[in-house]
């Protein structure tokens, strides 16, 4: 954070400059007269000198790790799984969104037992819809993103679908194919919230809906579960959760735009 | 953000479409049976109804069910019907039936047993996560078994017509009598 200290100053020098350049000297007198604002004491000593309280969103990179999925592994036998997750600020509503994981998953169906492992990066943005007030920072999002993983999957045991049981019923079979070097590729759309529950900390959590684009199947089986797509069904959509414990990392600053400051003058 | 709303929507309209996957669906085809289709010896293109046809595979207590809701043995694991569809076992690389011809329990001397023994190689084949797996045949040859007297054989001729067993919709075995 020291390393970036003189080049915050100095983006900060920019906007002392551009900030003063405002005409709306008679204003900032009724206000400072009124009640200093508390917030005031937090910008940085430049800004002090400054007598116009300037709203500022902080820009930074939000890292996190998806807490359901790693808990997950605590309580279910047949799960391993991790997710990373992060974002970063582009504009004032524009976040760029990626996850990264890792799951193995054994999936136990009626007739079909089977472990999925591998890794999955997904990319994209976040938009947010909340209009924060003051210096809140909370998040309603919409976002879309582009998945990838590559996995294999191992077929453990199977039961063969055999309506006439004039020679008996069959028993499981063991199977212990490992397929390997499959793919999949999906786009999903995310709806999620993030509150910032103390300092840099934010807690969220997420829905995803997926739709899969590409599948590479291995030979007489199916990908019964991708990780980072999750089951999948019979046709091409998945749906997908996120709990989500992140850190907001704050690298600069920006003034909130003219206009929306004189709208939150009028309401006073 | 109208866009991400529309596509939001085109989204659920997705997943409600969504078909129940858990159940395997009766008309979905698994674990085929092989159709055995009858004909006139002397006139191969014209099929021919069997008589009182019970069908028993070896060491079975019981025929194949012909007729679910009959009260009657007779009628329960007898057929007169052109076409049967028996099941071959999916464990096993050869089956053993005797075809037992104008089967009465009241009169057993009227019937007449050939036995065969339907030969194939298997393989287990996915279908789907509810349905699993299924086993489709190919099969190898068809032999007589039994230590009956040829004089005394009802069916003439036998003809591997279409050796792989995949549907149930085509004859893969030709009984000629």
């Amino acid at each position: 954070m020291l390393k970036y200290f003189s080049s915050i100053c100095l983006l900060f020098a920019v906007f002392l400059v551009q900030a003063q350049e405002i005409p709306v000297a008679p204003v900032t007198k009724e206000i400072s007269s009124e009640k200093p604002k508390p917030k005031t004491t937090k910008v940085p000593a430049e800004t002090i000198t400054d007598s116009i309280p300037v709203k500022k969103d902080r820009y930074g990179l939000r890292v996190g790790v998806d807490l359901y999925k790693l808990t997950r592994g605590f309580y279910d036998k047949d799960y391993k799984g991790v997710e990373f997750v992060g974002d970063f600020r582009l504009t004032k509503k524009y976040y760029l969104a990626a996850e990264l994981g890792f799951e193995d998953k054994t999936t136990d169906d009626d007739r079909l037992n089977s472990t999925a492992t591998g890794t999955y990066i997904k990319g994209g943005f976040d938009y947010n819809m909340y209009n924060n007030w003051l210096d809140m920072e909370n998040i309603i999002s919409v976002g879309l993103r582009a998945g990838f993983s590559t996995f294999s999957q191992q077929l453990n045991s199977y039961k063969i679908y055999n309506a006439d049981q004039y020679w008996g019923e069959i028993p499981p079979i063991a199977d212990g194919t490992k397929y390997t070097g499959l793919t999949a590729a999906w786009g999903e759309v995310a709806i999620g919230m993030k509150a910032k529950v103390f300092n840099n900390v934010f807690v969220g959590f997420g829905i995803q809906l997926k739709m899969l684009l590409a599948n590479k199947e291995p030979d007489n089986f199916e990908n019964l579960y991708i990780p980072g797509f999750n089951r999948t069904y019979d046709g091409s959509f998945g749906v997908g959760f996120n709990y989500t414990v992140s850190y907001f990392i704050p690298l600069y600053k920006k003034t909130v735009k003219v206009p929306e400051e004189e709208k939150k003058d009028s309401k006073k | 953000m109208k866009k991400i709303i529309a596509l939001l929507l085109v989204f659920t309209f997705g997943l409600s479409s969504c078909e129940k996957d858990d159940i395997c669906d009766a008309n979905t085809p698994t674990t085929p049976r092989m159709l055995i289709s009858f004909f006139f010896a002397d006139r191969p293109t014209v099929e021919k109804n069997v008589t009182r046809l019970k069908i028993q595979g070896d060491n079975v207590e019981n025929g194949i069910v012909f007729n679910e809701t009959a009260t009657t043995d007779d009628a329960k694991y007898t057929t007169s019907a052109t076409q049967v569809l028996i099941p071959l076992d999916p464990t096993r690389d050869a089956v053993t039936y005797s075809f037992i011809s104008n089967f009465s329990t009241a009169n057993p001397g009227l019937s007449n047993t050939d036995m065969l023994t339907f030969n194939y190689t298997r393989k287990n084949v996915y279908v789907s996560r509810a349905c699993g797996f299924k086993t489709i045949y190919t099969l190898t040859s068809i032999q007589r078994a039994g230590d009956e007297d040829a004089n005394n054989y009802w069916i003439s001729n036998i003809d591997l017509f279409n050796p792989n067993v995949e549907l149930e919709n085509e004859t893969h075995v030709k009984i000629f009598f």
